[in-house]
């Protein structure tokens, strides 16, 4: 059963190597969550980055293969990261859960994922159904459907 | 107000040195690797030859870096 009230999420903690400017990096703390993305009958879960600098939900193409999406019959977008190289995306409705809270996405599968290890859920079909609170002291993250 | 960890804790140290640049099927309750391959459609075929049904499909990088992430349309 979908939870009715708020959901606190922790945000995961990757290995990373020590920089220049920040030589005792050890790890870096990231909202990333693990959501169930299904398709007909085919599920699989996926880690996605909850990024408010991101306009949409963006996912990685393979997903789409493994669940059987026949990409490019999606409506086509180029968007933008901050290198400014213009990026493709297809637009398709999947279903996901996010622990447990089932809703119809939106979101565009992109070729051009591959140097990043994370789906992204961005603005648009995530944060305007969501009430999203970071709270990295605390890591901890707080999502509150919208009513 | 719900806690949500799915998964027992996964060392991305060790995956990041075993599968660098690979996919990776895991079962999620444990955390094992049941599926790597360079091919994300091959590894989570592996889960499935495993029992494995609803796999954690993750993309392993050699570091986990540095983003600053933003997808624009404009």
């Amino acid at each position: 059963m979908a939870p009715t009230s708020s959901l606190r999420v922790a945000y995961k903690s990757f290995p990373a190597s020590p920089l220049e400017p920040f030589p005792n990096r050890q790890f870096v703390h990231r909202p990333v969550i693990d959501v169930l993305l299904m398709f007909g009958k085919k599920s699989i879960e996926y880690q996605v980055l909850i990024d408010s600098g991101a306009d949409f939900c963006i996912f990685h193409t393979e997903m789409a293969e493994i669940l059987g999406i026949t990409i490019t019959q999606g409506k086509k977008m180029t968007f933008y990261g901050t290198s400014g190289t213009p990026q493709t995306a297809y637009f398709h409705d999947v279903h996901i859960e996010v622990s447990g809270w089932p809703m119809e996405l939106y979101c565009g599968f992109s070729s051009d994922m591959k140097s990043l290890p994370y789906g992204l859920l961005g603005q648009t079909g995530f944060f305007d159904r969501f009430k999203v609170m970071f709270d990295y002291q605390g890591k901890r993250i707080e999502i509150t459907p919208k009513g | 107000m719900v806690y949500y960890g799915s998964m027992k804790h996964t060392n991305y140290h060790l995956l990041s040195k075993k599968y660098p640049d690979q996919w990776v099927a895991v079962e999620s309750r444990s955390g094992k690797v049941v599926g790597a391959s360079k091919s994300a459609k091959l590894a989570y075929e592996q889960s499935q030859i495993k029992g494995i049904k609803v796999p954690l499909m993750m993309k392993v990088p050699k570091e986990y870096g540095t983003y600053i992430l933003i997808a624009s349309s404009v």
